[in-house]
C-alpha cells in the first residue's frame, strides 16, 4: 500500500509546477551591464590593415551576469567583439566567420522566453537586439557587441572576417575562458626535463632517435601492454596547441585521481600532458589525443609523442577511463585521421613515415592492458606542425620509409 | 582552387568546418524516376588527367541488404569508390576531404556495441574488407571499397581529393579534387516534380536589361499570400538569377538540403520526428504562394544538434536577365515551434527577416557559390517598433531591401564576388 504523503504529494506537485510556471512567466527581464566590464578589459587586440579587433569571451556566470540568461546551458557561448574601420570605405563584418552556424539574437531570446513574462521577453529581445555587433561598420566607425556561438569547451578559436569592397581581413583568435582549467595547465613542462637529459638533433638524426624510442604505452606500474605510440608531433612552442585547436580539437580537464591514473596510458613513465578531444556529437563516437613532450629537440622545436583513441560503441567495463567506450582496435586508421585532419586543417608543414617494425597482426589482435583489442602495420606518422596556414600542396613528405610495402620509397 | 583562397580559409573548426566542393558540378540533378534496386547500375565516373574515379551512393534499403545493417537509421551512409591510378606515381585518396568526420568500418560494425563484459571481438572481417582499405593506390592499381559517411539523403554532395607524392621535395604535390553530386533514390524531392520548362510558355517569357529588371523587381508584390491569393505573408526578400542546375548546385554545396513533397511517407516521416523529438532534414515545407502557385523548390538548412532551421522558397519568374532566369524567393529564419489555431503548430520565425538575409549572402560566399549580389527596393521598409504579421501571426521587420544573388555551379573564390551598387541599404541603421 502507498504512503499516504505519495497521493498528497501526487495531488500538490501539479499545482507546485503550475505556479512555478506562474511564477517564471511573471518574472521581469534584468540584464548587467557591459561598461568597463573585466569582459572588456581582458579584451585582446589584433589589428591589420584597415581593421583593428579586440575579442573577449565571457564565462558562464559573466554572461548570466551580463544578458540575464544562463545561456551556456543552452550550449551557446556569447563572443563579444569591437571591430574599428579606418578605412574610406564601408566595410562588412562577417558573421559566419566566426561560426559558420551562429545564432541570432532574437533566436536566442526566443529560446530563453519561458523564464520570463510577455514584457521581460520583449524587453530580452530589444537588450539582445542592441548588443549584437551590427555586419555594417561605416568608414572611421567603431562598432561592438556581441556574436551567439556554439560552445566549445576550454580555449575558445575563432576567425574574424571583414570585408572592404576590394579588400578582407581576417584575424585567428585563441581565447581562454575563465572558469575552465585545461589539463595541460597542472604541467611544469619546463620541469620534466633536465637540460642535459634533451637531445638537440637535427631532421635526420631524428629519424634514428625516434626509432630507438619505446614502441608503446604501458599502465601505471609499467607491467601491462599499452598501445603503439604511432604519432610524433613536431612543432614550435605554443604553436602545438594552436594547431590541435584549429584542427578542432578541444581541451579536457580530467581530474587525475587514481581512478583515472590506473586506466590510463602511460609513457615516460607518466600519465599524459594533455589530453584533447574531438568528438562528433554523440556520445559514443570520439577520439582522443594524448600528448607526451620527449626529451628530443629537432631545429628549436619540440617533440611530442602521441597515442590516438577512438571510440566506436559501448562497453560496460567497470574501472575504464574511457568509459562506456570500446575502442576501435584499428589504430592505423586513428593515425590516418590525425595526420588528414591536421593537413586539412591546414596546420601541416611536412609529414615521414617511420617504420618501427614491430607489427601487430589484423589476423590475430592483441589486447592491451584495458582488454581493448587491436592491430597496427607499426609505421608511425612524424608531422611538423605550422602555426601558419599551409596549403594542402605545399605539405612535404620527407620519404622517410614507405606507408605501403613495395612502394619503392626506400 | 585559388591558392589566395586556401590561404584565406584560415580555420577549420569542427563547427565551423564546411564542406567545400570545389570542382564544377558534373551530374544533373535526379531524374523523374530514380531506380532503386542494384546501386551498380548508377555507378557514375569522372576521369581527369590519368585517374578515374568511379562512385555510387547505395539507398537506405541497398545499404540494409548490402550490410545487413539499416545504417541510413544509425546516421551512416555508404559511398562506393573506385580509384584508377594510370600516373607514374602512387597517389593518395584523403577520405577526410569525403567527409571530415567519416566512419571507420570497424565502428560501422559496432554501432549496436553492447558490451556487458568488455570482452568483444570488435574485429570483423566482413566490415574491414568493405573499407577501401590502404589509402595509397599504386601506379596501374585500381582500388575499390566503401567509404563511410554521414548521411545526406536526397542529393549526396562530396568531393573525392587525391593528392600525389612528387618525389622532387622542391616541388609541389600533385592534387585534383573530383566532385560528385549523386542523386540517392528514396525521397521524392520537389523540383523532381517540376518540369521547368513547362512553366511558362514562350510568348510569356521577357528579356529585360539592368534597368527594366531593376522597375520589374521593385514593383513585384511584397509578400507572398496563402493559396486563395488573399493575405500578406512573409515578405519577398530574395531573388535568384541562375538555371535550375546553377541554383542545386549552389545550394547542395553550400549545404542546404532539399525538400520532400508531401506525401503519405513523408507526412508520416513529419510526424515522427515531432513526436520523437528527432531530425527530418527534408521535411515537406508548407506553400506560400506567389504567381497563383506553391514555391516551385524548397531548401532548408538545420544546424547539427538542433532542431531550428532556415527555409528557403523559390518561384521562377517569366523574366530573364542575360539569358538566365530570375526567380523571386523568401527566406527566413525558424526560431521554434508554437502553437496556431489555424494550423496546430508552425515554426516561429525570427522576426529580423534581414538577419537571415544577410546570413544567407555569407553562406553561399564562403561555399564558393556566388558570382556578384546587388539589393533592390520592393518590400517596403517595416520598422522593428511597428512589424508586420505573417499568414500565421508571426511579426516580422525590415529595411525593405530584396538581395538579388547571382549562383553559380563553377566555384568562385570569396575575394571575386562583385557587388553591384544598384542600391545601397542604410545598414547603420540596424541594431539600433
Amino acid at each position: 500500500m502507498k504512503h499516504p504523503a505519495c497521493s498528497v504529494f501526487r495531488l500538490i506537485c501539479p499545482v507546485l509546477l503550475v505556479l512555478l510556471l506562474q511564477a517564471c512567466s511573471a518574472t521581469p527581464y534584468k540584464h548587467g551591464t557591459l561598461e568597463n566590464s573585466a569582459l572588456q578589459q581582458r579584451a585582446l587586440l589584433q589589428e591589420h590593415g584597415n581593421t583593428r579587433v579586440r575579442a573577449s569571451v565571457p564565462s558562464a556566470d559573466e554572461a548570466e551576469q551580463i544578458l540575464g540568461i544562463p545561456i551556456y546551458k543552452r550550449g551557446i557561448q556569447p563572443v563579444w567583439l569591437e571591430i574599428t574601420n579606418s578605412s574610406d570605405d564601408l566595410a562588412r563584418f562577417s558573421m559566419v566567420s566566426v561560426d559558420h552556424d551562429y545564432f541570432s539574437p532574437l533566436e536566442v531570446a526566443y529560446m530563453h522566453k519561458k523564464y520570463f513574462s510577455k514584457q521581460g521577453w520583449m524587453d530580452m529581445e530589444k537588450y539582445l537586439y542592441r548588443t549584437a555587433i551590427p555586419r555594417f561598420i561605416a568608414p572611421g566607425q567603431t562598432v561592438s557587441g556581441f556574436v551567439y556561438t556554439n560552445a566549445s569547451p576550454g580555449t575558445k578559436t575563432f576567425n574574424v572576417e571583414v570585408f572592404y569592397i576590394d579588400d578582407m581581413d581576417s584575424f585567428t583568435f585563441y581565447i581562454e575562458v575563465p572558469g575552465f582549467t585545461p589539463d595541460h595547465a597542472s604541467v611544469k613542462f619546463e620541469e620534466l626535463y633536465r637540460t642535459s637529459e634533451i637531445q638537440d638533433v637535427d631532421t635526420d638524426d631524428l629519424r634514428s632517435v625516434l626509432q630507438d624510442t619505446p614502441c608503446c604505452t604501458t599502465n601505471r606500474d609499467g607491467t601491462g601492454q599499452g598501445q603503439p605510440i604511432n604519432l610524433v608531433l613536431v612543432a614550435r612552442g605554443r604553436e602545438i596547441l594552436r594547431t590541435l585547436l584549429r584542427a578542432g580539437w578541444s581541451e579536457t580537464s580530467y581530474e587525475k585521481d587514481d581512478n583515472y591514473l590506473n586506466n590510463v596510458n602511460y609513457f615516460f613513465n607518466r600519465p599524459p600532458d594533455a589530453v584533447f578531444r574531438k568528438s562528433r556529437g554523440k556520445s559514443t563516437e570520439r577520439n582522443e589525443l594524448s600528448l607526451w613532450l620527449a626529451p628530443i629537440r629537432t631545429d628549436g622545436k619540440e617533440v611530442w609523442f602521441a597515442h590516438m583513441k577512438h571510440a566506436i560503441g559501448q562497453r560496460y567495463k567497470i574501472n575504464e577511463i574511457f568509459f562506456g567506450s570500446a575502442l576501435d582496435p584499428d589504430l592505423d586508421d586513428g593515425r590516418n585521421f590525425l595526420l588528414q585532419n591536421l593537413w586539412y586543417s591546414q596546420c601541416l608543414e611536412a609529414l615521414a613515415y617511420l617504420d618501427t617494425g614491430i607489427t601487430f597482426p589484423v589476423e590475430n589482435p592483441t589486447v592491451d592492458f584495458n582488454d581493448n583489442p587491436f592491430f597496427s602495420d607499426g609505421v608511425r606518422a612524424v608531422l611538423w606542425l605550422s602555426g601558419d596556414p599551409v596549403i594542402l600542396t605545399e605539405t612535404r613528405n620527407l620519404n622517410w620509409d614507405a606507408l605501403l610495402s613495395g612502394e619503392g620509397e626506400k | 582552387m585559388s591558392n589566395m583562397l586556401i590561404k584565406r580559409i584560415r580555420l577549420l573548426t569542427s563547427t565551423t568546418a564546411l564542406l567545400l566542393l570545389v570542382a564544377c558540378a558534373t551530374a544533373a540533378p535526379a531524374p523523374e524516376y530514380l531506380k532503386e534496386g542494384d546501386w551498380k547500375t548508377r555507378i557514375t565516373s569522372q576521369e581527369k588527367d590519368g585517374i578515374k574515379i568511379s562512385a555510387a551512393v547505395p539507398s537506405a534499403k541497398e545499404s540494409k541488404a548490402l550490410f545487413g545493417k539499416p545504417l541510413y537509421k544509425q546516421d551512416i551512409q555508404p559511398v562506393w569508390l573506385e580509384i584508377q591510378n594510370n600516373k607514374p606515381f602512387p597517389i593518395s585518396f584523403l577520405p577526410v576531404g569525403l567527409d571530415p568526420s567519416y566512419y571507420t568500418p570497424l565502428e560501422v560494425a559496432n554501432t549496436d556495441l553492447k558490451d556487458k563484459n568488455g570482452n568483444a571481438k570488435l574485429v570483423d572481417e566482413f566490415f574491414l574488407s568493405q573499407g577501401m582499405g590502404a589509402l595509397k593506390v599504386m601506379p596501374g592499381e585500381i582500388r575499390s571499397g566503401f567509404v563511410f559517411s554521414k548521411l545526406d539523403e536526397g542529393t549526396k554532395a562530396f568531393n573525392v581529393d587525391i593528392i600525389g607524392s612528387v618525389r622532387d621535395a622542391n616541388a609541389d604535390n600533385y592534387f585534383e579534387t573530383f566532385t560528385f553530386f549523386i542523386p540517392v533514390p528514396g525521397l521524392n524531392i520537389d523540383h523532381y516534380n517540376v518540369n521547368w520548362k513547362e512553366l511558362y510558355s514562350d510568348d510569356e517569357w521577357v528579356d529585360l536589361d539592368k534597368d527594366r529588371l531593376i522597375e520589374r523587381l521593385e514593383q513585384s508584390p511584397c509578400c507572398v499570400t496563402d493559396k486563395k491569393g488573399v493575405g500578406s505573408g512573409d515578405p519577398i526578400n530574395l531573388v535568384i538569377i541562375g538555371k535550375p542546375i546553377d541554383i542545386y548546385t549552389a545550394f547542395i554545396r553550400a549545404g542546404w538540403d532539399e525538400t520532400e513533397t508531401v506525401t503519405r511517407t513523408s507526412s508520416m516521416k513529419t510526424i515522427a520526428s515531432f513526436l520523437s523529438g528527432g531530425e527530418y532534414r527534408y521535411s515537406p515545407i508548407s506553400g506560400l504562394y506567389v504567381f497563383g502557385r506553391a514555391q516551385d523548390v524548397a531548401f532548408q538548412k538545420a544546424r547539427d544538434n538542433i532542431h531550428e532551421r532556415n527555409h528557403l522558397r523559390l518561384w521562377m519568374s517569366p523574366a530573364r536577365f542575360n539569358g538566365e532566369p530570375v526567380f523571386l524567393g523568401q527566406i527566413s529564419r525558424d526560431i521554434g515551434v508554437r502553437f496556431t489555431r489555424k494550423t496546430i503548430t508552425t515554426h516561429k520565425i525570427d522576426p529580423d527577416v534581414d538577419e537571415t538575409r544577410e546570413y544567407l549572402l555569407e553562406n553561399l560566399a564562403y561555399s564558393q557559390s556566388l558570382k556578384q549580389f546587388a539589393y533592390v527596393k520592393g518590400v517596403g521598409e517595416v520598422p522593428i517598433t511597428q512589424p508586420k504579421g505573417n499568414l500565421t501571426g508571426d511579426p516580422w521587420f525590415t529595411d525593405g531591401y530584396r538581395i538579388v544573388l547571382w549562383v553559380t555551379s563553377e566555384p568562385r573564390p570569396i575575394d571575386e564576388i562583385e557587388l553591384l551598387r544598384w542600391r545601397i541599404p542604410d545598414m547603420s541603421k540596424r541594431n539600433k
